[in-house]
């Protein structure tokens, strides 16, 4: 059977002994895409075309012209070019502040490092009420900030608007994707041949000429990959756009979201929808041409070579300018996050309201309910309920995800690939709410009867996990040296024991990339998920938008010990899996 | 003095001592080789000179220059690593080019030089190559190229050929010191091997533990090593432990084999070395012991015998050709004290 | 055929095989061992009641309902209320559930139009009064009520000595100049209400003109009730003295504090129609083949055992007359008069275009 697909596969006649392993390769590559295929189909390519079909069933002309008439549309021109650029702006200051932090963790060895990194990773899962919240405790018109500078100034009314600015939206974005750019370029840094720097140097570079000519291009692989997802990231937002940014700002998922709840003009979102969809396509397709080329096999080094203790007084100074950087900007948010959450606010006789200090009534009362409703949570179910998803979506988005990294790696050249490589990203790149109403309307009967299912929701968690898993894993297994897989096989090795000896334990680090980011995600609440009906099993982030959603003091409070608690469970989590490392490289 | 003066460096990483009050000199145009095990602190000293690694104390001058302030990569210094460090994103040729093209040369200058260099080293052809698809010993002139290329004042070569096969090995040993000589090229060559250390450079510095052992041409070393671990190093055999009874006259030691007269007074603990080839066999001969052979082996230029005497083991070399007696036979051996004596401290 | 992809094949399958049944389980609706043992003893039914998130109740009085009837009822909350009603209509094929509640008279027609209701005229209307009646064919039936209204920071006015706002009228006034904060129509459901509040109150001629005053007298607009009450309101820690939100929000107030004070420390801009009134209803979802066990719940939530449980979970109010208001906001609630109307067909029809023509006078 492989034998009768190979010239269509190789566009070549088979037949020689040589061919013969090529078939077999190929074959091998049919068996790993089949378990992502059929998640993707099922889970995501099936929804969304029957969203689709069903919405243009509904246009009023023909589909064509009604999806002529949306695209000419000039408010839809204006909402592509702010989309884009606000998204581009975005990019480029993550990666600026991302790269530093990124060699920080690469090539130092410092105090605290560990707890650093986790704390980064924390503003990933954060909903963007508490992000708003916590940067109104900061930079709000009564923020530190503000009264700060009316105390220094004497000014009457506050000099920093934030809120409703494009600087908010820019910030958010900063806040909320770094962690992006610190895992993924961070970890390959780390495995990347310090002595190329120092070869450099000694043929006459200076540091900038390294980073030019040498560090970037060396890390470039990893660099588009981040930035690719941040851009992604920042293209389909949401949430930072809608409630940071304001109503002057409408990027084309808000707009999606207004037609499609607003108004209930599913011809036109679903139209928006295709217009995100293929530009996160064609991005895609860039980067996955540009991928192929900029990658390469690279000797990987043990991190225990490539890190450093700071020694001179310079390099002790940028470890520690990078470090203030990293916590002012992703660190203290959360810390305003966490102060508030032990404070409660009275009403004084004259009817202002008061801070009363330090309680933990905030987190003592979660675990009361006053009225004895039906849907009260604990903290600790919904802790258990929020591991127990994550945990589900860590597994799952593996399962999917090293088999199509892994085919990704082994041959780069095969037309599969290139043709399934740029569909990996897509579900990053769909709206959230097309894709909530597709589950709604595909997976409506047996066996698949899903929508209102708690399997459901890490199905949503692993569609959104599922590309950053491909992309923390595919750079490094192609990074291995194929010499190393050939000296397995020639001592015997069977391709999957190729794969559990030498893949495996080389790609430990990343595989441990990927669960940090499939657990964030899952704990975050991504997407598509707040979208998808539960009857049980609340969440943490689901039992806070319950207290945010009610006037009063109380509420407020209970609210940012639940983010608080959600912080905690994340910090949590990141720091155990990181015991769990997968035989690091520092072996060999 | 116009060359390389290395003064009393001293390096230390946490608790450890890489470094310890390290210094010698190096004239320009010669090759000195850097010997020693793993571990004992060449890589660090290449470092250090380098500009790669700051030393704790202790300066280094260059043509009567303190290096101190002068960074790495304005020292005009060539530093050849281990795993060579070629630049994968770039090919062959990129890789020479790489130094001159920080040089700011121009264009046409910078292509030329590539090439005469890829000539020297025997590599005309592979200008557009990926580093990838080369091979070890290809990489490795590559490497070599490309620390050339912009003609460095100081060449460092850090076990060069350390990946290599032997007879890649051997053959490039050979060519090495030729291309250098002919480039009237100043260079420090590290390595672990006694051999390559020999065959490249004229004066060989053995470092042990982070400290200069000793300091000499390859045959003052292998004559008269310096010190017990310098003799192990080199493979030297025949180490015996010196007592001192009390009936020991003076100028007299006492080894497990006999009592043997080396002129001079020896503290206990010392070793004398019994040296392999100043040895023959029967007499006659001021000083003979009396043995068994254990075993005798061919090994080329020289033949060994391993001797039993008073239940130590011995190993001696004669030239191929000498008739030499069978294992079990018993066998006389004579020598002279005065050349095949060495008290060792 | 190679033996790996065979081996590789037989463990997909498996797999799939595996998932399978876990992934239909969650069907049924108690959960796991406990759901089969029940329903080995006695055929217990599931009643599903679809609704959006702020939907609460107290699970007494679910009991209550479940005990009479021998069932289980099961709530599945889908998103905010637009969303709630788009899963609805999308799923009307294959209702995903038997009964829905929340859709309110801005959203109605949607839900009329698009026939995701089995008409029920239940017993229960004899009581409500027709001014919440919007749907003559019994559809869609009032369940509660709420007025989206201004709110004001008491201490904020008594503080400068300045006389609190009355109606909409007097925001245009110089001495509330930056004062005020509310919510986009297109993203927010208060901030739609209060679009047609004031459409309702300087009528369809009028009222883009007012909108153009109070961008004139520094209006601030931001697009959820949440960044408005919680971020920039002064009771809260902002700066707007103003703000949109609820009739409600006062009693919550009190409600929701560390120490009840003896008056709320807000109050509401309620005179002359300022404020507009949301009904939410309750329909049986048409293709149910649960009838009527769902016509049972839509007389249990119109009967006063659940009209009194409302107020204090959602902050909405009964309107069965016969169901008492808790001692909270009989005290401290604020019922206008009068509010705005506007017909629920008029805002289908309008919505969009008094969206886009709001868009146009306020953000540009």
């Amino acid at each position: 059977m492989e034998r009768d697909r190979s010239p269509i596969i190789n566009g070549q006649p088979g037949g020689s002994v040589g061919e013969t392993n090529r078939d077999g390769r190929t074959s091998i590559l049919f068996a790993l895409w089949l378990l992502p295929l059929l998640f993707l189909g099922l889970f995501y390519f099936y929804p969304l075309l029957k969203i689709t079909a069903l919405s243009f069933v509904r246009a009023e002309g023909s589909p064509l012209a009604s999806t002529l008439s949306t695209l000419s549309a000039p408010r839809t021109r204006a909402v592509l070019w702010f989309t884009t650029w606000q998204a581009a702006l975005s990019t480029i200051i993550t990666l600026l502040i991302g790269l530093p932090g990124a060699y920080l963790f690469a090539r130092h060895r410092f105090r605290g490092k560990q707890f650093l990194r986790a704390l980064t990773s924390i503003p990933f899962v954060l909903p963007t009420l508490v992000v708003a919240a916590a940067f109104n405790a900061l930079l709000g018109p009564r923020g530190w900030i503000n009264l700060g500078m009316m105390a220094l100034f004497d000014l009457n009314q506050p000099p920093v608007q934030f809120t409703n600015s494009i600087i908010a939206i820019l910030v958010a974005h900063v806040f909320y994707n770094t962690t992006i750019v610190l895992r993924m370029v961070g970890d390959f840094w780390a495995r990347l041949d310090p002595h190329l720097g120092d070869a450099a140097v000694m043929l006459g570079a200076n540091r900038w000429q390294v980073l030019r000519k040498i560090t970037i291009p060396l890390l470039s692989p990893a660099i588009a990959a981040a930035a690719l997802l941040v851009f992604i990231f920042d293209f389909t937002s949401f949430g930072v756009i809608l409630i940071l940014g304001g109503p002057k700002f409408a990027t084309l998922e808000v707009e999606i979201y207004y037609q499609t709840i607003g108004l209930f003009n599913l011809p036109t979102a679903a139209t928006l929808a295709m217009l995100q969809l293929v530009c996160t396509l064609v991005l895609t397709i860039v980067y996955t041409r540009m991928s192929a080329r900029l990658s390469r096999p690279l000797k990987i080094h043990s991190r225990e070579i490539t890190q450093r203790t700071p020694t001179s007084r310079t390099q002790k100074a940028a470890v520690a300018l990078n470090v203030i950087l990293l916590v002012t900007l992703l660190v203290t948010p959360l810390l305003g996050l966490t102060m508030r959450s032990f404070t409660r606010f009275g009403t004084a006789p004259r009817g202002q309201q008061v801070e009363q200090g330090f309680t933990l009534k905030n987190y003592t009362e979660l675990n009361e309910n006053p009225q004895g409703s039906l849907f009260f949570v604990t903290p600790a179910a919904a802790i258990r309920n929020s591991l127990v998803y994550a945990g589900a979506t860590v597994l799952l988005a593996i399962m999917i995800g090293l088999p199509a990294a892994w085919a990704l790696a082994r041959e780069q050249g095969a037309r599969i690939n290139r043709w399934l490589d740029p569909l990996l990203m897509l579900p990053l790149g769909t709206s959230a709410v097309t894709l909530g109403l597709g589950f709604i309307v595909a997976l409506d009967s047996p066996p698949l009867n899903l929508r209102a299912s708690p399997v459901l929701v890490p199905i949503a968690h692993t569609l959104v996990a599922f590309p950053f898993v491909v992309r923390s894993l595919t750079p490094a297994l192609r990074s291995i040296q194929p010499r190393l897989r050939q000296a397995a096989a020639t001592l015997g090795a069977s391709p999957w024991h190729v794969f559990l000896t030498i893949d495996l334990p080389l790609i430990g680090r990343a595989l441990l990339v990927a669960g940090v980011f499939a657990f964030t995600i899952s704990m975050g609440e991504f997407g598509a998920t707040a979208l998808v009906a539960r009857p049980e099993f609340p969440t943490i982030p689901v039992a806070m938008y319950r207290f945010l959603s009610r006037p009063g003091a109380i509420n407020f409070g209970q609210a940012m010990a639940l983010s608080t608690i959600l912080m905690a469970v994340t910090a949590g989590g990141m720091l155990l899996i990181e015991r769990f490392r997968v035989a690091d490289i520092g072996e060999f | 003095m116009n060359g390389l003066l290395v003064r009393d460096i001293h390096k230390t990483f946490g608790s450890t001592t890489a470094l310890d009050r390290v210094s010698f000199d190096l004239e320009e145009g010669q090759i000195l080789s850097v010997l020693g095990p793993s571990g004992c602190g060449k890589s660090t000293l290449l470092h250090i000179i380098a500009g790669l690694v700051p030393p704790d104390r202790g300066t280094i001058t260059w043509q009567g220059q303190d290096l101190a302030s002068i960074p790495a990569h304005k020292r005009n210094f060539g530093l050849m690593f281990q795993e060579f460090a070629l630049f994968p994103h770039m090919d062959v040729s990129e890789n020479v080019a790489f130094g001159l093209r920080m040089q700011s040369m121009q264009p046409a200058q910078i292509e030329q030089r590539t090439r005469e260099v890829l000539e020297l080293v025997g590599l005309s052809a592979f200008g557009s190559r990926n580093v990838d698809t080369l091979s070890g010993g290809e990489r490795q002139r590559v490497a070599l190229a490309r620390s050339l290329a912009p003609q460095p004042g100081l060449l460092m070569l850090d076990e060069p050929f350390g990946a290599l096969d032997r007879t890649l090995r051997e053959r490039l040993m050979l060519q090495l010191p030729e291309i250098l000589h002919s480039m009237n090229q100043t260079a420090i060559y590290v390595t672990h091997d006694q051999e390559e250390a020999f065959a490249v450079a004229a004066r060989v510095v053995i470092m042990h533990a982070g400290r200069i052992a000793q300091v000499g041409t390859p045959e003052e070393i292998y004559c008269a090593p310096a010190s017990l671990f310098v003799a192990r190093f080199l493979g030297l055999s025949n180490l015996l432990p010196v007592s001192k009874p009390a009936d020991l006259k003076r100028g007299e030691v006492q080894t497990p084999i006999g009592r043997f007269s080396v002129g001079r007074e020896v503290g206990e603990g010392a070793t004398l070395l019994l040296r392999p080839d100043q040895v023959r066999l029967g007499g006659p001969g001021p000083t003979v012991l009396e043995g068994r052979v254990i075993q005798r082996s061919f090994r080329g230029g020289t033949q060994r015998l391993k001797v039993d005497v008073e239940g130590t083991e011995l190993i001696f070399d004669f030239m191929t050709g000498t008739a030499l007696p069978d294992p079990g036979d018993h066998v006389n051996l004579s020598f002279d004290p005065q050349q095949a004596l060495q008290v060792l401290a | 055929m190679n033996k790996r992809l065979q081996l590789l094949l037989v463990l997909t399958i498996l797999l799939i095989g595996a998932c399978a049944p876990s992934m239909g389980a969650p069907e049924s609706p108690a959960t796991g061992a406990a759901g089969e043992t029940e329903s080995t003893q006695t055929e217990r039914q599931t009643l599903t009641v679809m609704g959006h998130d702020s939907v609460e109740v107290s699970e007494t009085v679910v009991e209550q309902f479940e005990q009479r009837y021998n069932v289980d009822v099961q709530f599945l909350k889908a998103g905010d209320t637009g969303t709630a009603l788009n899963q609805a209509i999308l799923s009307k094929q294959n209702p995903l559930a038997d009964v829905f509640y929340g859709v309110d008279n801005t959203f109605l027609s949607r839900a009329l139009e698009e026939r995701i209701f089995e008409a029920y005229p239940s017993p229960m209307l004899e009581v409500i009064p027709d001014r919440f009646e919007l749907d003559p064919q019994y559809r869609a039936l009032p369940v509660d009520y709420g007025d989206v209204c201004l709110n004001y920071d008491k201490a904020y006015f008594s503080e400068l000595d300045l006389e609190p706002p009355q109606n909409l009228d007097d925001l245009t006034g110089a001495e509330y100049r930056g004062l005020l904060a509310v919510t986009n129509p297109a993203t927010s459901s208060p901030g739609l209400a209060f679009l047609l509040a004031t459409i309702g109150y300087f009528g369809e001629q009028d009222y883009l003109a007012y909108w153009e005053e109070l961008v004139a007298n520094d209006l601030l607009v931001v697009n959820d009730w949440e960044t408005a009450y919680y971020g920039e309101f002064s009771a809260h820690g902002g700066t707007r003295p103003i703000v949109l939100s609820y009739g409600s929000s006062p009693p919550a107030e009190v409600y929701f504090a560390e120490e009840q004070p003896d008056e709320p420390p807000t109050g509401v801009v309620h005179e002359d129609g300022s404020c507009f009134r949301q009904i939410e209803f309750v329909g049986v979802l048409a293709g149910t083949e649960k009838p009527e066990l769902a016509r049972a719940w839509i007389d249990f939530m119109l009967s006063p055992a659940f009209q009194e449980d409302m107020p204090l979970n959602m902050f909405v109010f009964p309107v069965n007359p016969d169901a008492s208001l808790p001692d909270v906001f009989e005290e401290h609630l604020v019922i206008p008069a009068e509010t705005a109307a506007v017909a629920p067909e008029t805002i289908e029809a309008q919505r969009e275009a008094w969206i886009q023509a709001w868009n146009e006078t306020v953000l540009q």
